[in-house]
């Protein structure tokens, strides 16, 4: 194709549009240009660096969520909500709800036959419960 | 200056640096002033020059030659600066309700404007015009590219363009003829 026009001058150019320009613009573009090619051609290494890493970043911190989402609620696990309830609570419910033989047998004492006689458990309390604390069990009863 | 030898200067890497910035220095007006008609402001203009010249830098290899490369270069200008005025209107959003809305404001705005009076109401008019329009009669009446030419760099049929430019000297007419009615009465 013919490009006619491009034969045309620079102030016949420049001429044709009513609107001016900052001094010196076309002078200086070329040389901009040329400064803008060197600092890209300088600078793809750091760019392409972090376009590799973000995807793996973005998985890493999407694997880091997801496993924090399962395992933080099972640490608040159901034992440790009782560990973290209030004495009192607890206290009540070793003296109303638990009987004095689960009581023995949570803390590693001697197994009881649940058939035996009150003399026969008498003489066990007195041989494995102090003094103390065989009154306040009487006192219970 | 022979098109075809600078095409190979700039495919050959030894050479391409020398030939880019006679490239540059050939075509700069030609595109700033393209350019410039469509987006308006100085700065803009600018930034899509650089970054047509950046692209062209880049992507010399693959130019098939399959049109000339001032068809191109034309090509490239254009579809930048088209997209420089959507990405605006969408990044602006509800600011700009029209194209035309926001190149009147930055006329109105354009220190670098030293036309008369007959010049500013050429350009009033021609900014009123639709998009297409608009490019088309630039590219007719400013840059006096003929229609084959335009055609290849916008991708419209002739007869699309002639109707076009048709259109746009019709409404700038009835434009100028309405200022010049108001200035009498």
């Amino acid at each position: 194709m013919k490009e006619n026009n491009e034969n045309r001058t620079n102030q016949e150019v420049d001429r044709r549009y009513p609107f001016q320009l900052p001094e010196g613009y076309f002078d200086a573009l070329p040389e901009r240009l040329m400064s803008n090619i060197e600092i890209e051609r300088k600078s793809p290494k750091t760019l392409t660096f972090h376009r590799l890493l973000m995807p793996v970043l973005s998985v890493a911190a999407s694997v880091a969520i997801i496993l924090g989402l399962i395992y933080i609620p099972s640490m608040f696990s159901s034992s440790e909500k009782i560990a973290a309830g209030k004495s009192a609570d607890i206290e009540y419910y070793l003296t109303y709800q638990l009987s004095a033989l689960a009581i023995f047998e949570t803390f590693g004492e001697p197994v009881v036959e649940k058939d035996l006689g009150y003399e026969q458990l008498e003489e066990v309390l007195i041989a494995t419960v102090s003094e103390y604390e065989l009154i306040d069990f009487n006192s219970v009863k | 200056m022979l098109i075809n030898s600078l095409i190979e200067r700039l495919k050959d890497p030894a050479q391409k640096r020398l030939a880019f910035h006679e490239l540059v220095s050939t075509y700069q007006r030609r595109l700033y002033w393209h350019i410039r008609k469509i987006v308006l402001d100085h700065d803009d203009t600018d930034d899509i020059l650089q970054t047509v010249f950046m692209k062209v830098w880049s992507s010399i290899d693959n130019f098939r030659e399959e049109s000339s490369l001032y068809t191109w270069l034309f090509r490239i200008a254009t579809n930048e600066a088209l997209t420089f005025l959507a990405q605006k209107k969408k990044r602006k959003g509800f600011f700009i309700h029209s194209d035309e809305e926001y190149l009147l404001d930055k006329f109105s705005a354009d220190q670098y404007f030293d036309g008369d009076e007959l010049h500013r109401n050429l350009m009033l008019a021609v900014l009123k015009l639709p998009e297409k329009q608009r490019i088309v009669f630039n590219m007719k009446y400013f840059d006096e590219m003929k229609y084959e030419q335009i055609s290849e760099i916008l991708g419209t049929s002739v007869g699309a363009l002639k109707a076009s430019y048709h259109h746009a000297v019709k409404k700038i007419e009835e434009s100028i003829k309405i200022v010049i009615d108001n200035e009498i009465n």
